[in-house]
């Protein structure tokens, strides 16, 4: 998105937030369809389970009904929502935990397991294989790790980007992101995938 | 440098937030180190495999119309609000760590300057390795393994230092058995 595109998308987003403070659910309905698509990206990478992608997405538009008076225009209003998002993420995922159903369904350890398991439900191996992997792999890191990883490279969001969002220090998503790379560099290597 | 400091910047080098002088280093060291040469080529596989797969393929979600349902839900209570109780608990839960905390801090203070005596005795036993990790607890140096969901007291990612002593001094039960009780004894782990 160039710089005129990003201007529009935000000068529409402002309109909708001002009608929306009026009580406008209508601009709201406008609002959740603008976003949904990216949010649900987002959370997707972070989750694994699909019904808790659903169950976040809907968490996360409610709450931004609930407090869009506290957003006060300090940031992008993107990027205010994104955090709401990734935070409703971190609560379930605790939940999950505590209920212990973080549980991913599957570690493709290597190319070979993935090929014999789901290799033929999908159109391209060599690219949607390869997400499924990834994500799979992302669930075995930290939730910070996993957090900063599927920001900065799946969002390929800038760090000080991923410093709004997460409210972490520059210096903390670096080195989280230095073990994240790690592992998933590791695991990708050993199973033949780079 | 050696190549255990230069791991990290080959790590973070896609972030354009190393130094000129950062990126020299790396440069010059990885054309006279095959195996930095092997990483930093693994470490751009990876990056770009990460950027180009397709993470929707399996997740529908994202095409699903949902709006009909989030605006139904809209004056609902949210699941985790509008109970006194859980505010109340929430509160006494606060005051419990408040108290904790403080009572962790006064002790973690008082583990380190213990520590610090018992550090000024040398122990022959030990590795080379082991007396590098113990001269950084000593000079608090050892943030690169921090856990950072752990913080401000600060415990070590065990999981990450065995791992870097596995690495640096190979794999060596005895090493592991002291660095565990040298991290028990700072106060960096339970």
């Amino acid at each position: 998105m160039n710089n005129l595109q990003t201007t529009i998308h935000e000068n529409q987003d402002d309109k909708l937030v001002s009608l929306i403070r009026q009580g406008n659910a209508v601009a709201f309905g406008h609002l959740v369809e603008r976003h949904q698509p990216y949010i649900a990206r987002i959370v997707s990478r972070f989750l694994f389970r699909e019904e808790d992608t659903r169950e976040v997405v809907q968490d996360t538009f409610i709450r931004i009904w609930k407090h869009l008076d506290d957003y006060d225009g300090h940031c992008r209003f993107t990027t205010w929502i994104y955090t709401i998002a990734f935070n409703l993420c971190l609560d379930k995922t605790r939940a999950l935990k505590r209920r212990r159903e973080d549980r991913f369904p599957a570690d493709y350890e290597t190319r070979a397991d993935y090929q014999g398991d789901t290799m033929e439900q999908v159109s391209d191996p060599d690219q949607a294989g390869l997400g499924n992997v990834i994500r799979s792999l992302a669930q075995q890191l930290s939730k910070v790790q996993r957090l900063v990883f599927v920001l900065r490279d799946i969002q390929d969001l800038p760090v000080e980007e991923v410093c709004r969002i997460t409210g972490f220090d520059a210096g903390k998503v670096k080195s989280n992101l230095y073990y994240a790379r790690k592992f998933i560099r590791e695991k990708l290597e050993k199973g033949g995938y780079i | 440098m050696k190549c255990r400091d230069i791991e990290p910047l080959i790590y973070l080098v896609r972030d354009g937030e190393l130094t000129e002088q950062e990126i020299s280093i790396v440069s010059e060291h990885i054309q006279n180190c095959p195996r930095c040469r092997e990483l930093t080529r693994s470490v751009k596989a990876m990056t770009s495999a990460v950027l180009k797969a397709d993470y929707d393929k399996d997740m529908p979600v994202a095409e699903e119309i949902l709006t009909p349902r989030i605006l139904q839900n809209l004056n609902k209570p949210s699941r985790s609000y509008n109970f006194v109780m859980v505010k109340v608990a929430a509160a006494c839960l606060l005051l419990i760590l408040a108290s904790t905390f403080i009572s962790q801090e006064r002790s973690f203070s008082r583990n380190r300057t213990d520590l610090q005596t018992r550090l000024q005795q040398e122990d022959p036993g030990l590795s080379d390795c082991i007396r590098e990790l113990r001269r950084k607890i000593h000079y608090h140096s050892i943030a690169a393994f921090a856990r950072p969901d752990t913080l401000p007291v600060n415990l070590i990612n065990e999981e990450a230092l065995t791992a870097y002593v596995r690495e640096n001094c190979g794999y060596n039960a005895s090493d592991i058995k002291a660095l565990k009780k040298l991290l028990i004894q700072a106060g960096l782990s339970n």
